[in-house]
């Protein structure tokens, strides 16, 4: 009953806090540095002020509801889905740990690093469709493991712990970009932005190998398995996240989506009763490769806020 | 009448509040050992702390330092099991042991460090479609999350329901001849692997639900072991 009362306070606080910040949204456009710092200030004071520590599933929503309140105060209704900041105008430092098996086999070829570097840029350039996104790729750095528990970690492993622990570099704002040959029909998974301060060194994406451009996993092999999950990593969820129903992805631009679609089924419309047909080319969705092609702007606009919050990016 | 309280004071054994552990901890001036079970450890753990639960006391005490304060700490309100670790410590010599007062709840309640239950991976992969779906892949689609229910029927035809990781509740009705883990086809070695018994699913099971949108097939592929829930 207590820590019920309490998330109500918290939510209260949460509208106050909005509207304070609301205030603000000229200096917030005109000045993102600005507008990031009172970001993360208006939630430190939030933690403070209801004395729970962000990791309970409670106060992750919050923190959603929070960043999509204050992604739709900055830039208005009309405005909502634009991106804050300019295309390309934060760069990502990219280190790529290529992980082979102790025989030294299942790596990836510096020409497919390059490659893939360069599918993420025309992909969240807005280039191959859909919005432009404030994020380039720039390689920083490439290594190379031999090691048979990490060539096949799955999420959650201890090899996969040992593995970042190991590997990671940077801070919040670099890419640790693993490959290796996880199984288990897997292509691959992410943390988002919000995971970072409670464990630093597992935050990254780790890929299938096969998945690289023009590696063998076709129909996943031209590189959007990174797209996709870097896409997680800079705070977006899946296109039908939420189903039909609920808060879906917290984006309002991309079509509701009752669960995930495969191969390239094009005009499926699994919510018939929402606007909108499926995203099916959207890189948020379980698509091809070769039928996702795009971000809408609205998530352009969430990974941006995501980013400035959690990443100071 | 007031014989027990006379007794507890009898017995009682010498505490230590968690700030003045912490300020010698950061002399290294004390070792802390939880003497919960491992499985509240697991579930959070003062930092540092070894976990050492009071049945074992007996058998590992010597890997306790002699030139150390020893700080027993339980989850209970009178420290009631830190209390008897340290008198068990006493009987084996070790009477540079105390208690923490408040145990682990007066800790966390003072803000000072601990170590938490490790945190899920969040649910933030990208899977193909496996070989053994037979259908094409634009008819596909899949539910993968945790079993929140499993009926089993005696001709094995089975009603599962799924809650997903994108947060949505789906029901399936399938039969083993369907069934996978984690890609393989399954076998008869398999159900132990599922079930903890004939009917009853273990705990927490993970599945991915494969689903032929246009006839209906279901290919359940069973995820042993997986460990992706909450995410955020």
């Amino acid at each position: 009953m207590i820590r019920r009362s309490m998330y109500v306070l918290c939510a209260l606080l949460l509208v106050v806090v909005s509207g304070v910040a609301s205030a603000q949204v000229g200096e917030n456009v005109a000045n993102p540095d600005l507008g990031r710092d009172g970001s993360l200030h208006t939630i430190n004071q939030f933690s403070q002020y209801c004395g729970t520590r962000p990791v309970t599933s409670e106060e992750a929503e919050m923190i959603e509801a929070y960043t999509e309140m204050m992604q739709f105060s900055r830039v208005g209704s009309d405005a909502r889905i634009a991106t804050n900041r300019a295309a390309g105008s934060v760069t990502i430092n990219v280190y790529v740990h290529v992980i082979r098996s102790a025989a030294g086999g299942g790596g990836v070829s510096a020409t497919q690093i390059s490659n893939q570097i360069k599918v993420l840029n025309d992909a969240y350039a807005g280039i191959t469709g859909g919005a432009p996104t404030p994020f380039k790729f720039v390689l920083a750095g490439t290594d190379t493991t031999n090691n048979d528990a990490w060539y096949t970690c799955v999420p959650g492993s201890a090899a996969e712990k040992a593995m970042k622990t190991a590997l990671h570099q940077g801070t919040a704002k670099d890419l640790n970009l693993y490959s290796n040959n996880m199984g288990q029909n897997l292509l691959g998974w992410a943390t988002f932005p919000s995971d970072y301060s409670h464990a630093p060194a597992m935050d990254g994406v780790v890929c299938l190998n096969a998945s690289f451009p023009g590696g063998n996993a076709a129909p996943y092999n031209l590189g959007d398995t990174a797209t996709h999950e870097v896409g997680h990593w800079l705070g977006l969820y899946h296109t039908f996240q939420g189903g039909c129903n609920g808060k879906g992805d917290m984006v309002s631009d991309t079509p509701a989506e009752k669960s995930a679609a495969f191969g390239c089924p094009v005009g499926q419309d699994s919510c018939p009763r929402d606007a909108g047909n499926d995203p099916i080319e959207n890189f948020m969705d379980y698509t091809d490769d070769s039928c996702m092609f795009m971000f809408t702007a609205g998530q352009a606009s969430r990974a941006d806020s995501q980013c400035a919050t959690y990443r100071g990016l | 009448m007031h014989i027990l309280p006379l007794l507890a004071l009898l017995f009682a054994v010498d505490t230590i509040t968690p700030a003045e552990l912490q300020a010698k901890l950061e002399k290294n001036e004390a070792v802390v050992i939880d003497v919960r079970g491992s499985v509240p450890y697991d579930l959070g753990h003062i930092d540092g702390a070894i976990s050492m639960p009071l049945g074992l006391i007996a058998k590992r005490f010597d890997e306790l330092p002699q030139d150390k304060l020893i700080v027993a700490y339980c989850s209970c309100k009178r420290e009631e099991i830190s209390d008897e670790a340290v008198r068990e410590l006493a009987k084996k010599g070790l009477d540079h042991a105390v208690a923490l007062k408040g145990g682990y709840d007066a800790w966390v309640a003072a803000g000072l460090p601990v170590i938490p239950a490790p945190e899920p991976p969040s649910p933030a992969g990208r899977f193909r479609v496996p070989e053994f779906v037979t259908c094409s892949r634009s008819d596909v689609t899949a539910y993968i999350g945790e079993v929140i229910s499993y009926k089993r029927a005696k001709n094995d035809k089975t009603v599962l329901r799924i809650h997903t990781d994108a947060d949505t509740t789906e029901e399936i009705t399938t039969t083993p001849a369907s069934y996978f883990v984690l890609g393989t086809k399954f076998t008869t070695a398999d159900w132990k692997r599922i079930e903890v018994k004939k009917g009853k699913l273990r705990p927490h099971m993970r599945a991915i639900a494969w689903v032929c949108r246009n006839s209906g097939a279901t290919f359940i592929d069973w995820r042993v072991g997986e460990k992706v829930p909450t995410g955020d």
